[in-house]
């Protein structure tokens, strides 16, 4: 799993948003450069996007479900939450270690980096959303939000 | 069915959460146990003994988490001198530092020598009167150092204590502390001439012929010498061809007893005042100089090697300027070693580096340095008995592909986690980048500064002020033993690094 979200992440090399080191310490190259033995955070952060994704789709649809919040400005007000969230725990997350010194110190690592990271995650919670909230049978068991898509009402 | 997709949603939650579950490591014993259980044993009592290294290493061989692949070799088994350097790497990193040596090892113990007999053979020929008589102490001081420091040293069971010239004269066997101080106390010329032999020449390979011959197995010879060859008017260059053919001789012969038998070759300078005989044993009186000094361990590999790791040459006064060991080529060892991610020119992927294979590589296509391939690698070659000098001169090492160029420099800064276990870095580079298997071989050879020590003509040492640094022949000598360890017609690796570049 940890391969398929590197791929997401890094766009399939098509789209780098953040630095090939970066890439590697998320995969989990460890602090003392010798292998990838330390914390996977690409399948951890990944995993966190998709429950996080489902959580706040579930939310919408199924906990609130409510006929005030049913258009697709509300969709987009709990997609706009969803993403901030996954920008910040992808951020976050690389950001500490550099802050801490917790990772190879033959990796060039930096802010951007962590903003890179950042984005692409985000951008990966939103698609997911989109395309959740966009097939029918997900929605169909929502008395208020059946209806409702980040296009209509 | 209004409850069904609500529930369709839980269950893909749940299924994702136990995907997370399921990504991490066997629970049983896994990567992060391991490492939790190597600072409990680390910060007990600062180091990793048998048994908690054995509950470690029973650890890795029952776990099935894949972050133990590192530790393992091709054939799956649990690669030693791996899991010390890591377990090394992580308390350091961890703020417990602690020593390799300190790491239980199997069969690290093998090379540890027991007991042995020390004798010192101290040349006392007219040549070395000008040590003794030196105003300056610095010799005499070496000389105390050193033999109070082997005295003292664990392994020596008993210290004999014999001049050398043209033959062996014994002085105390088996000496006491105060047979060790009379011994200095009377490092003068009056003694040496007292103490009588043949001092008018000499005859290098006939002293080492007579040390040799009375070797035994368990004994460490230290014979210390200006080994200024006496050619006495002959000609000089066929008068030193001779004696390097003679000492290989006598090296080879002894080699046939003994295969174990190594040389440990360190230089040092001292001060120098009276007559030096030059090549055509013309005295050369009131010489006042500084100008080096010899001392040779002749023993077993274990032998020289207990001695120099307790840094009994090294604590001596001035020290040792140069270093050189000879030892038997007949197995060249793999030391531990990593592929740096960084610095690099050009491009590969780090996947497989800790296999020591490079995959993805790609040579740099920016202006600068476009179709140029620059990688490092970090070795440690602290477990070697040679000098670390000799792990910089890139002649000493022999790549199989010759596209190749190798910069070898110490690594300096200790406080570097990713290299504190390892000693040299050595960068490689190609413009020729191609997939194959590359090996890099250090190779048994007389080092360079015995060629630059090395003199074949002292007759202007009174006004060559460079003259007063060499030795004359000395460089005939070096070869005569090297020649017996490593003969010129076979490549002579010590130490191996296999590496795999795959495009």
């Amino acid at each position: 799993m940890q391969e398929v979200f590197a791929k997401l992440y890094e766009w399939f090399g098509l789209i780098p948003f953040y630095s090939k080191d970066m890439g590697d310490h998320l995969r989990g190259f460890d602090v003392t450069c010798t292998d990838f033995i330390a914390t996977p955070w690409y399948s951890y952060i990944g995993w966190i996007m998709i429950v996080t994704t489902a959580l706040t789709f579930a939310l919408q649809y199924y906990i609130v479900d409510s006929s005030r919040y049913n258009k697709a400005r509300h969709w987009w007000f709990f997609a706009l939450g969803l993403v901030l969230l996954n920008f910040l725990i992808a951020f976050a997350i690389p950001y500490n270690d550099i802050q801490d010194g917790n990772f190879c110190n033959q990796l060039k690592l930096n802010v951007s980096d962590c903003v890179g990271f950042g984005f692409s995650n985000a951008l990966w919670s939103l698609i997911l959303l989109v395309v959740i909230s966009s097939i029918s049978i997900f929605r169909s068991g929502s008395t208020n939000c059946r209806h409702t898509t980040f296009w209509k009402p | 069915m209004k409850k069904t997709p609500l529930a369709f949603l839980l269950n893909i939650s749940l299924l994702a959460l136990a995907l997370v579950l399921q990504s991490c490591p066997d629970p049983s014993y896994d990567f992060d146990a391991f490492q939790e259980q190597t600072l409990d044993f680390g910060k007990n009592d600062q180091r990793i003994d048998q048994q908690e290294y054995e509950t470690l290493v029973v650890g890795i061989g029952s776990s099935d988490d894949r972050r133990f692949q590192m530790f393992r070799n091709e054939s799956g088994e649990v690669e030693h001198a791996k899991v010390a350097a890591y377990l090394k790497k992580y308390l350091d990193t961890e703020g417990t530092n602690i020593a390799l040596a300190d790491i239980w090892q199997p069969g690290l113990g093998t090379l540890t020598a027991s007991s042995f007999n020390v004798s010192i053979f101290l040349e006392n020929s007219a040549s070395m009167d000008g040590y003794v008589d030196a105003n300056s102490t610095s010799f005499k001081a070496a000389m105390n150092d050193l033999l109070t420091n082997l005295a003292s040293f664990a392994a020596t069971d008993s210290l004999n204590l014999n001049y050398i010239n043209s033959s062996i004269i014994s002085l105390k066997v088996a000496a006491s502390e105060n047979d060790v101080a009379d011994f200095n106390k009377n490092l003068n010329r009056t003694n040496f001439k007292t103490q009588g032999g043949k001092r008018g020449s000499s005859d290098i390979g006939g002293i080492l012929s007579q040390i040799l011959n009375q070797q035994k197995s368990d004994e460490l010879s230290v014979l210390v010498s200006d080994f200024v060859f006496s050619p006495g008017g002959k000609d000089a260059v066929r008068y030193l061809e001779g004696q390097r053919s003679q000492i290989r001789s006598e090296f080879v012969a002894a080699r046939r007893n003994n295969p174990d038998l190594s040389v440990a070759i360190l230089q040092g300078q001292a001060e120098f005042e009276g007559t030096y005989y030059d090549r055509n044993d013309k005295p050369h009186a009131r010489l006042a100089a500084e100008r080096p000094y010899y001392v040779w361990l002749i023993g077993t590999a274990a032998q020289i090697q207990s001695v120099l790791d307790a840094k009994i040459l090294a604590q001596t006064r001035d020290g040792f300027t140069n270093k050189l060991v000879i030892q038997s080529a007949s197995e060249a060892v793999q030391p531990p070693f990593k592929i740096l991610y960084s610095p690099k020119i050009g491009s590969f992927d780090a996947k497989s580096l800790v296999k020591g294979v490079i995959t993805d590589a790609q040579a740099a296509r920016d202006d600068r340095n476009r179709g140029i391939f620059e990688f490092s690698l970090a070795v440690n070659f602290a477990k070697g008995m040679q000098d670390n000098s000799y792990f910089l001169d890139s002649t000493n090492y022999k790549i199989s592909d010759a596209q190749y160029s190798l910069k070898a420099k110490p690594i300096a800064d200790r406080n570097d986690v990713s290299l504190n276990s390892f000693t040299h870095v050595l960068t490689l580079r190609t413009t020729d980048l191609k997939e194959e298997e590359l090996v890099i071989d250090v190779i048994g050879k007389v080092p360079s500064w015995v060629y630059s020590t090395s003199s074949e003509d002292d007759t202007k040492i009174e006004t060559d002020a460079n003259e007063t640094s060499k030795t004359f022949g000395f460089s005939y000598l070096v070869e005569g033993v090297s020649d017996a360890f490593y003969p010129r017609s076979k490549m002579n690796p010590l130490y191996t690094i296999p590496l795999t570049i795959k495009k």
